[in-house]
């Protein structure tokens, strides 16, 4: 099968510096890769490089198809991302919100059709948002929001979904919410998921893989168990911790220095 | 690669432009051209004058008298249809720049639009009088205007790389203060001139006449149509120039789109009307507190009660202090100075 996502030699340099430098990826359809990293380790910029948000050297395939920035509208049906703080005008009713989801599938100075307001109530309704259609997102509470980005990235129906730490702003109970409900909604609409995420043990129970990025390259790539090991942890983060396993799961938990 | 839908979704709809609030401002308009055209020192009533249009119409005899035809068909009339030309296109252009800048603060005058509009325009009545009637006159002040909106921009996102609200508009009167210095400079220099073009500068429409009318008619009907197509852009814009973006739009040129459209319509109200300040904050900003926050509402909205604003605010400007004339953007300002105060005051100082 064609990987969704074929990243080679992918390099993006930032105001001069490498910010990600020689990225080697294949993401299989349907699968859910997470990026983890120590902060400025280049997950937002490889995300965003994947978006077409910012130019980047090096080839890009999705779906087998050469990646163009410039056809901005294309790309915009085939990748959506969630980025870390989406913009959530606090004056929009959540109904305006998720259409804002189907612009790459209307023409330029276009309106939403019926397809447009059907896909955006689908998606309002897979998300269980009915009853907040007509609430406006400033009158939100965090995990509503976030359900809402969601809603907007899926009414825009494209195959890859791209999720800059999706639980940042959450407590835990709506972290493994909103992480339940991405991985239910990749199996429904067999979705390929990549996700930045600075939470390891999430990141390990919930990804097929995860891809440990360090000073903009990969440096280590496969499953939980392969990928979380004290020493790598400890070599990139500069933390200490134990890493724990239990029916295949991994958990990381930091223990306080030199006393371990 | 469409998701499939699931059988029997629920439609969602924007709330767009509510049909009570359009039919509310088309009223708001008609009653405003009423007041425009029967309001004044002669008294001629309502219907009379409707009297006389339909006598206009169809080519029959007018029942008024050839005088007070005149008042109301060469005098009032234009005065009616020139301040609705101008006040739609101020408002329209004060929400596209709010939209595009994502900045409540944003008005043509404040950006400095007008300022250089007036600053081209005077190089033109100043050293060619002879072209003040024509074509050029507005050129003249879209290519002053352009340059003071690109400088306001430049200067503005180099101070606040975020776009912060108020670097714009630092930024905007900075300009502006630059341009009305030329423009003062100009004035004064060209003595002989200086008459005609302080009554215009001061803003003014008691002198319209229909020859300013259709000069500036082509720009406004084209900036405002490209400016009403994009009302859904405007709100896409809302969440950012990195979403949009993501979103499949192609941001850079959109603002271009809208940027160079509002300016072609501000420069051409300005050439034939003078600084009129406030406009694009009172009108857009009551739209959004009473009706919606989409610019779906808030650009079709501001035509029609931008329109009606200023053909009202000019029966005032020459009734207040009747038999003398109060030059408009003094009205405007009077009304429009406080509301900017409120305005501000609700801003976050981050952005809209």
């Amino acid at each position: 099968m064609r990987p969704a996502i074929e990243a080679l030699a992918v390099g993006v340099t930032l105001g001069g510096t490498r910010a990600v430098d020689g990225v080697q990826l294949s993401v299989e359809p349907g699968e859910w890769l997470a990026l983890i990293g120590p902060n400025g380790a280049g997950k937002t910029t490889l995300l965003r490089a994947l978006a077409g948000l910012v130019s980047a050297a090096g080839t890009i395939r999705l779906n087998g198809e050469l990646h163009s920035p410039r056809r901005r509208r294309r790309l915009a049906r085939t990748v959506a991302l969630v980025p870390q703080l989406p913009e959530t005008p606090p004056a929009l009713t959540v109904a305006e919100y998720v259409l804002l989801g189907r612009t790459p599938h209307i023409g330029y100075l276009g309106r939403e059709g019926r397809a447009d307001r059907l896909a955006a109530g689908a998606a309002i309704d897979r998300l269980g948002l009915r009853a907040f259609v007509e609430r406006r997102l400033g009158s939100l509470s965090g995990g509503e929001r976030q359900r809402v980005v969601l809603a907007r990235a899926l009414a825009q129906a494209a195959p890859i979904l791209l999720l800059d730490e999706p639980t940042s702003a959450l407590d835990l109970g709506r972290q493994q919410d909103a992480l339940e409900l991405v991985d239910e909604l990749r199996r429904q609409d067999g979705l390929t998921v990549i996700s930045a995420m600075h939470d390891l043990s999430l990141a390990g129970q919930y990804a097929d893989r995860l891809a440990l990025l360090h000073l903009g390259r990969v440096i280590a790539l496969g499953t939980a168990q392969e990928v979380l090991t004290a020493d790598t942890i400890a070599g990139c983060y500069g933390a200490e911790v134990r890493v724990l396993s239990e029916d295949g799961r991994v958990f990381v938990l930091p223990s306080r220095r030199g006393r371990a | 690669m469409q998701a499939a839908i699931p059988p029997g979704p629920e439609e969602v709809r924007s709330r767009g432009l509510p049909p009570l609030w359009a039919l509310g401002a088309l009223c708001f308009l008609i009653a405003a051209v009423l007041v425009g055209l029967t309001v004044g020192p002669t008294h001629i009533s309502p219907w009379m004058i409707a009297r006389s249009a339909f006598a206009h119409l169809f080519g029959l005899r007018s029942p008024l008298s050839q005088q007070d035809d005149a008042i109301v068909w060469q005098i009032r009339a234009p005065a009616v249809a020139l301040g609705g030309l101008v006040g739609m296109m101020l408002a329209v252009a004060g929400a596209s720049y709010q939209g595009t800048f994502r900045n409540p603060l944003a008005d043509p005058y404040l950006l400095g639009v007008s300022e250089g509009a007036g600053a081209g325009a005077t190089i033109v009545i100043a050293f060619f009088p002879a072209a003040a009637g024509t074509e050029l006159l507005p050129l003249a002040a879209f290519i002053g205007g352009l340059v003071a909106v690109a400088l306001a921009y430049l200067l503005g996102n180099s101070v606040a790389r975020t776009g912060g609200a108020g670097a714009l508009i630092l930024a905007g009167v900075t300009i502006a203060a630059f341009m009305t210095a030329i423009q003062t400079f100009l004035q004064q220099r060209q003595s002989d001139t200086l008459q005609q073009v302080y009554a215009w500068i001061l803003g003014g429409l008691s002198g319209a006449t229909w020859h300013a009318v259709l000069l500036v008619l082509p720009w406004i009907a084209i900036s405002a149509t490209v400016l009403i197509a994009h009302r859904r852009i405007l709100d896409v814009l809302s969440v950012g120039e990195e979403e949009a973006g993501s979103l499949g739009v192609d941001v850079r040129r959109a603002r271009v789109l809208i940027v160079v459209a509002a300016t072609v319509g501000t420069s051409a109200a300005v050439a034939v009307s003078g600084l009129i300040g406030f406009v694009g904050i009172i009108v857009p900003h009551t739209i959004r507190l009473l009706v919606s926050s989409s610019y779906r509402a808030i650009v079709p909205l501001s035509l029609l009660v931008g329109a009606g604003f200023l053909i009202l605010t000019n029966v005032l400007a020459e009734t207040v202090l009747s038999p003398e004339t109060l030059p408009i953007g003094v009205v405007t300002a009077f009304f429009g100075a406080p509301f900017f105060a409120i305005v501000l005051r609700r801003t976050r100082w981050v952005g809209l």
